[in-house]
This record gives structure tokens, sequence and C-alpha cells, in this order.
């Protein structure tokens, strides 16, 4: 049903009352306006009888009826009454409208029995004479001897009534524009009470919709004005409850998205409830699209899905790995504990996930590092064994022999003196950068990269391959001499081995920021195969490794090179292609950076 | 997921998004295999193919059961069917990964082998069109299904320059031909799931829009498409 304004309930019921009251007010004034009128016209009916009485009773003794008569009817013609005179038997012997004979005997008549009786009778009823409502008033004629006969007057009342008539029209014609006048004020009345009402109703609907800053003006009236208040003080708390939860809620939003770990949660019915910033990025999810949808809509990833509805069937924490597949495979940690509300009522899951891809690299690059380094001291440990035995057997007997085994046990010696010194120098390095032992100095870099060209100088003339220098003789950079020194030769020395004969190997360097210099080794050499790039500088990685054994390389060389570039807060990359070459880059500082400036 | 839900259309969809879920992931890891030639990552490419065949079969179960109940709508009834064609496209692409990484493993891990980029730049678009197929599948986003199906011109073309390519090779260097025949397998087996993608996506527009486009392409793409055809 349609709810009524309470501005037309006031309004309405107001205009109702103020009508029936004018109406029982107009029927009240009117019906004794009425009696008031029929009882002036009995009073004066009466009063004419009796001003008759003594000339009629005077009259009855001494004329005849016919005389009595004519008397009457020209009384009558003068006082436009009706007046009638009956015998005590109920005869009548004139009137002043007829002919007395033909009327019938008025004995009966309600007026004429009670005068007989000695009253004065009145009674208003229709007259079959005059043929409308008629007023009579009768009186006893009385001598000393008794009662005579009856003297009757009477008039129409219905010109009374058309008067009552028109006095109630015009009541109820006032009565009607005071109705309008009653109602016009009614309607401002209503008006002046809804109207606060309907503010108070506004200013509700701001605060539902959010708008708790403004308001409510006060009214006049103390019931609303107390409503008013209460529902400022309201809005107020709400206001700072709001405040609260949001503060609250933006600072859980910026812990979760400042974690480094992916953070999720799923209700029971494994859909999305919250996704933090590293989740979203890991998983490739548009947190915005994401929420609310099911796990299978959000991530395309089985092992999450199964590890989800795993830890919503445990009751402990529960961990697993997930391996995540775009470009690349990403391994993930994931630790999920069942997430409950207030009541201990089982609300979801909360799943944590760390990206251990890296630490998974790590530990590979280290195992390998073991087997590798085992791998490589036993090669050269092994040959020199089993030609030391050979001379145990009795080769030592052969001074040719002997002198050649000799020689080779010697060679692999050197090898694993290499082998270890590099180890040592790699191991001493990386320590220095770890403890930031390794003195950084602001100097010149061309005197340091020409020492390094002169230490390759031999291998080089030997290949019959040229080694150029271009360096701006100002050139400076944060730098370590002698390590930046190793770092270039095992550079230069490494263009050497992989080009052929009579090629070219160049060293450039220049400064291509304000705050970095980079320096080149380019060469004309075999280029290296695109997958084996990224990991070039890993320890021991070799690309063909009969080749580097037979060239004399320990495996560690690059290694070195990027533990150095690395102490100078550097880096070092490559460029190359099969057939076309190679060139690598260091890349070195020229300014500190702030922390640094301290121990310079 | 709950046996309350069994059998609802809500329940299908999940278990569908699950398959789809192993088959993109295996998609993937046989591109992988292809970069890398690790022979441990083919194998596994190859026994994930079991559990999508297993979950395959059990969704279609699953659908048989539900169209046999009666108890579904117009739309329902519509649903399911194009459940039905989806899950056996996953499956045929899920079958497509493993074909691949037994070439993988036919042509060996020691082989110096230098892949093509169209090799590689086919098998990118066709993981595109896959992972796009089934967003659109998850989002029932007609548009998106529709912008797969253009795609996948673009793979044809590049499966028909790998093909030029290596009968080119074949003639220049005749040792290599098993190698090269093995490349062209890979590439046509990449190209047929970029096929399946295709058709998904084309069952997504039928889920979504209520209406069948496989056979009105022309249609839809006018004479664009037509040259490419013949």
């Amino acid at each position: 049903m349609r709810k009524k304004r309470l501005f037309w309930q006031l309004y309405s019921s107001n205009f109702l009352i103020i009508f029936l009251a004018l109406f029982a007010f107009t029927f009240l004034i009117s019906s004794s306006f009425k009696s008031l009128f029929l009882d002036e016209v009995s009073e004066d009916l009466q009063s004419r009888a009796k001003l008759l009485h003594d000339d009629i009773v005077h009259r009855i003794g001494e004329q005849s009826n016919r005389a009595i008569d004519d008397f009457i009817v020209d009384l009558g013609r003068r006082s436009s009454t009706r007046i009638t005179i009956i015998l005590p038997d109920g005869t009548v012997i004139a009137d002043s409208e007829r002919d007395p004979h033909s009327m019938d005997n008025h004995r009966n008549r309600p007026e004429i029995r009670r005068a007989m009786k000695g009253d004065v009778g009145t009674s208003t009823r229709f007259s079959m004479t005059l043929q409308q409502n008629t007023m009579y008033a009768a009186i006893p004629l009385r001598d000393e001897g008794g009662i005579l006969g009856v003297l009757r007057t009477a008039v129409p009342v219905h010109k009374i009534e058309e008067n009552v008539e028109r006095l109630q029209w015009q009541i109820v014609g006032g009565g009607l524009i005071i109705t309008l006048l009653a109602g016009l004020m009614s309607l401002y009345i209503s008006r002046r009470i809804t109207r606060p009402i309907q503010e108070l109703k506004q200013g509700a609907r701001r605060f539902a919709e959010g708008k708790l800053d403004v308001r409510l003006p006060i009214p006049e009236s103390e019931e609303l004005s107390d409503l008013a208040e209460v529902m400022n003080s309201m809005a107020e708390q709400l206001q700072d409850r709001i405040t609260i939860i949001t503060q609250q809620h933006s600072e859980q939003t910026a812990v979760l998205s400042s974690m480094m770990e992916g953070v999720l949660a799923f209700d029971t019915e494994e859909q999305l409830i919250n996704i933090n910033r590293s989740a979203a990025r890991l998983l490739r999810i548009d947190p915005e699209k994401a929420r609310g949808k099911s796990i299978q809509e959000v991530v395309r990833n089985v092992g999450l899905q199964r590890f989800v509805e795993r830890a919503l069937s445990s009751d402990y924490t529960v961990e697993g790995y997930i391996t995540l597949v775009d470009d690349e495979e990403h391994h993930l940690q994931a630790h999920g504990s069942i997430l409950k509300d207030g009541q201990g009522e089982i609300i979801g899951v909360l799943v944590v996930l760390n990206d251990i891809t890296e630490i998974r690299a790590l530990e590979n690059v280290r195992r390998d590092f073991v087997a590798n380094v085992s791998h490589e001291l036993k090669t050269p440990i092994t040959s020199i064994k089993g030609f030391v035995e050979t001379l145990l057997d009795g080769a030592i007997h052969d001074k040719a022999d002997a002198l050649r085994f000799l020689g080779i046990v010697s060679n692999q010696a050197d090898r694993l003196n290499a082998i270890i010194e590099d180890l040592l120098s790699l191991s001493r390095i990386e320590q220095g950068a770890e403890r930031e032992e390794i003195a950084l100095a602001y100097s010149e870099v061309r005197e340091t990269l020409y020492s390094a060209i002169q230490s390759c100088q031999h291998d080089a003339d030997q290949r019959r391959i040229a080694v150029h220098l271009d360096c701006p003789p100002d050139l400076h950079a944060l730098n370590n001499p002698p390590l930046l020194e190793q770092a270039i030769v095992n550079l230069i020395s490494n263009a050497i081995k992989y080009s052929e004969d009579g090629k070219s190997v160049w060293v450039t360097a220049q400064r291509i920021n304000d705050d970095e210099i980079r320096i080149d080794i380019r060469d004309e050499g075999y280029g290296i195969e695109a997958e084996h790039l990224p990991r070039l500088f890993e320890r021991f990685y070799r690309i063909d490794k009969a080749r580097s054994r037979k060239m004399g390389g320990t495996g560690l060389g690059l290694a070195i090179v990027k533990h150095i570039a690395q102490a100078h807060h550097g880096h070092v990359d490559v460029q190359s292609k099969p057939g076309q070459g190679s060139t690598f880059s260091l890349y070195l500082r020229i300014t500190a950076m702030e922390e640094e400036y301290a121990r310079v | 997921m709950k046996d309350r839900t069994a059998h609802t259309p809500d329940f299908l969809k999940r278990k569908l998004l699950q398959l789809s879920a192993l088959v993109e992931e295996n998609a993937r890891r046989c591109v992988l295999v292809i970069r890398s030639r690790d022979w441990q990552a083919a194998r596994s490419v190859i026994e994930l193919d079991d559990e999508i065949d297993e979950l395959e079969i059990s969704i279609e179960e699953d659908s048989v059961a539900m169209l046999q109940s009666g108890a579904l709508g117009n739309t329902g009834t519509q649903f399911v069917v194009a459940v039905l064609k989806i899950n056996a496209d996953l499956e045929r692409i899920g079958d497509l990964a493993a074909n691949v990484a037994r070439r993988v493993l036919s042509i060996g891990q020691h082989d110096q082998l230098v892949l093509p980029n169209e090799l590689m730049e086919l098998a990118d678009r066709t993981l595109t069109m896959i992972a796009q197929s089934l967003d659109a599948l998850v989002d029932m986003d007609p548009v998106l299904a529709r912008n797969v199906c253009m795609l996948d011109e673009e793979v044809d073309a590049l499966n028909r320059s790998m093909y030029e390519l290596v009968r080119d090779r074949i003639l220049s260097s005749p040792p290599q031909t098993e190698r090269l025949i093995h490349l062209l397998s890979i590439s046509r087996y990449l190209e047929r799931m970029a096929d399946y993608a295709t058709n998904i996506a084309e069952n997504v527009v039928y889920i979504a829009e209520g209406r069948i486009i496989r056979h009105r392409r022309n249609d839809q793409k006018g004479e664009t498409r037509s040259d490419s055809d013949r």
C-alpha cells in the first residue's frame, strides 16, 4: 500500500474536524431558531385569541350565528389570521375563511379538545381546509356560566419554515466560508509542522548516502530538535567509526601491499576475498577484476588450486611447493592456513606465497659449484698420480720417458695451482666485497688498462693478434687498480684465446653518463650462442669443456671478472653472436654512492 | 569443491577451468621444453597429459549425467553441450603438447640446433591464443573470443613459412633432414593447438551469444579472409 504523507494526514483530519463541527453547529442553531420562531408564533396566536375573547363571548349571547360569522370574516381579513368559533358540541358557527355550514364537526381536533377542558390548546398540522401546514391555538370562551365554546386562531406556518430555511442557508454559507478559511489556516499549520520533518528526512537521507559531514538544522519544536540532535550525534559517531575503519583498512592494505610475499585469501567456496600486490604480480592477476571470483577462474594453475583445496580441508597450516609456468618457471613456496571469524567459524583460507626461484637457482649454483670444484681438482690429480705411479713402476729408469712424464706432472701441478689461485682470489674478492674492505679510489683508468694490455702482450704476439687501446687520458672512475687490472687481463686473454690468429682486439673506455664509465673489450672471435650468455659468468661454466681445458682455462676467469665488477659497485655484461665476435662491457661508477663517501 | 554442488553448471564450469589450467600450463611447459630441450621437463609434460586425460573423461561423464538427468533448461543444455566441445578441444591441446615433448626427446639433448625465429614466434602466438581463449572462457567475453579467432590467420601463415624454411634447409643440407622434419612436426602441432584454441573461442561465443560462428567466418570477416584460405 502506498504510504500517505504526514502532511495530508494532518491536513485532511483537521479539515474533517472543522467540517463536522460546523455541520453540527449549523444543525443545532437552525433547529433551535426554528423552535424559537414557532414558540413566538404560538404565543402570538394565543394573545390574539385572548384579545378577542371578551368581544366574542359578548356577541355569542346577543347576535345570531350569521352576524358573528360576518364579524369574524371581517376580523380575519384585517388581521390576516384565520379565526374559527366552535360550539362545545363541535359545531363550527363562524370561520373567517370558509362557510361554517360546510365544515366538519371539530370536536375531535386536538387543540379543541384541550380548550374544552379549559386550557389553551395548540397544534401544528396539515389543514385540509387550507391545504397547507397550519398552526392552531385554541382558547375556551367562557362566561360566569361555564364554557360557551372555543375560539381558535390559525396561521399557515410555511412562511415560518421558509424563514428558517433561509436562515439555515445563510448559516451554511457562512460555515463554508469559515471552513475554507480554517482549511487554509490548517494547511499553513500542517506545513509548519511537517516542514522540519521533511528537512530531517532529507538530512537522514544524506546520512544514508554516506555524507556524514553535513549536520541537520535544529527545528524549533522540542521533540524534533531532540530527534535532530540525536541524529546528528549518531552521524558524528558513525563518521568517527567509519574513519577508524577506513584507516585500519588502509593500514592493512599498506601492510599487505608492501609485503614481499604474495598473500591471498579465499572463502570456503574457494572464491577470492583478498589479494595483495605481490601475489597479483606473481600470478599476473588484475586484483580489481579477480575479487569475488572462484579460484578456478582467477588462477589458471592447478598446483595452487589443489593447494587451496588441501588447505581448506586441513586443520593445520599446510606447506607446499608450486610451479608457475609463464615465460619461464617460477618456484613458489606456499603456506596455507584456515581463517576463522570471532565465533571460531571457518570463513576461508589464507595463502602466503614466497618466490623461491632465485633461492632454488642459488642452491643449484652452489651444488654445481661443489661438484665442479671436485671435478676440476680431480682431473689434474688423477693425471699426476698416474704419471708418478708409472715412474715408480720403473719408468724412472728411462731418462727420456722420466723427463717427459715429470714435465707433464709439472704442467698438471701448475694447472692445479692456477685453479687454486683463482679460487682463492675469487673468495678474497667475494669476502672483501662482503666486508667492504676493498678500497676504491677516484683515479685514472688509462694507466690500468695499459698495464693490463702489457701483461697480455706476450700471448697476443704469439698469435699475431693486435690489441688496440682507445681511452681518453683524463677518464676517471672509482676503482681499485690491481683488481681492475686483473679483470681486464682476464677479459683480454679470453678475447685472445677465442680469436683466430691475426685478428684484432679492441679495448675502449668512455664515459656514458654523469655517473658511469664503460670499458669494452671487443674481439673478432668465434662468438657465443645466445643460450649460453645468461650463464657465462657462473663459476666453471664452460661452453666447450674440452676446448677450454686445452686452452689452459680454469673456468673461473669470467666469474672473477663478475665479482670484481660487483666489488666496484658496477656490473658486467656481454653481447655476442656466433661468427661475429663478442663484446664484454665493464661498467664502473664515477661517484660513490652516498653512504660510501665516508670510507673513500 | 564439495559433493553437494556436483552436477550443477557452476561445478562443471569450475572443473572445466581446472582442466584449462592444466592444459595451459602444459602448453607453456612444452614450449619451454622446445627451448631448453631438458629431457626431464619433456618427460613431465608427457606425464601430465595422463592427468589431463583423466580429468577430461571425468568432465565428460559429469556432462552426460547432467544431460541425462533432464533437469536442464534450454540454456543449460546449450551450456553443457558447449562444455563437452571445449572439453574435447582442451584434451586435444594437451595431447599435442605431449606430442611436442616427444618430438623434442627424439631430437635429443646434445645436438647443436639453432631454432628458427619463425618457430618461436609461432609458439608465442599459440600460447597467446590459448591464454586469450581461456581468458575469454573465464569471463565469457565474446569480444576477446572473436579476437582469438582473428589471430589464427597469423599462426597459419607462420606455419606455412616454417614449411618453406624447412624445405629449403633440407635441400641445402640433407644430413639435417631428420632433425628438420622433427621441427616441422613441432610447428604443425603448435599450429593445430592454435586451431583448437580458436574452436574454444568460437564455443565461448556460442555460450555467450547462443550463436554458432564456426562455419560463418567469411561473413564475419568479409573479404580479408578469403585470400589466405585458398
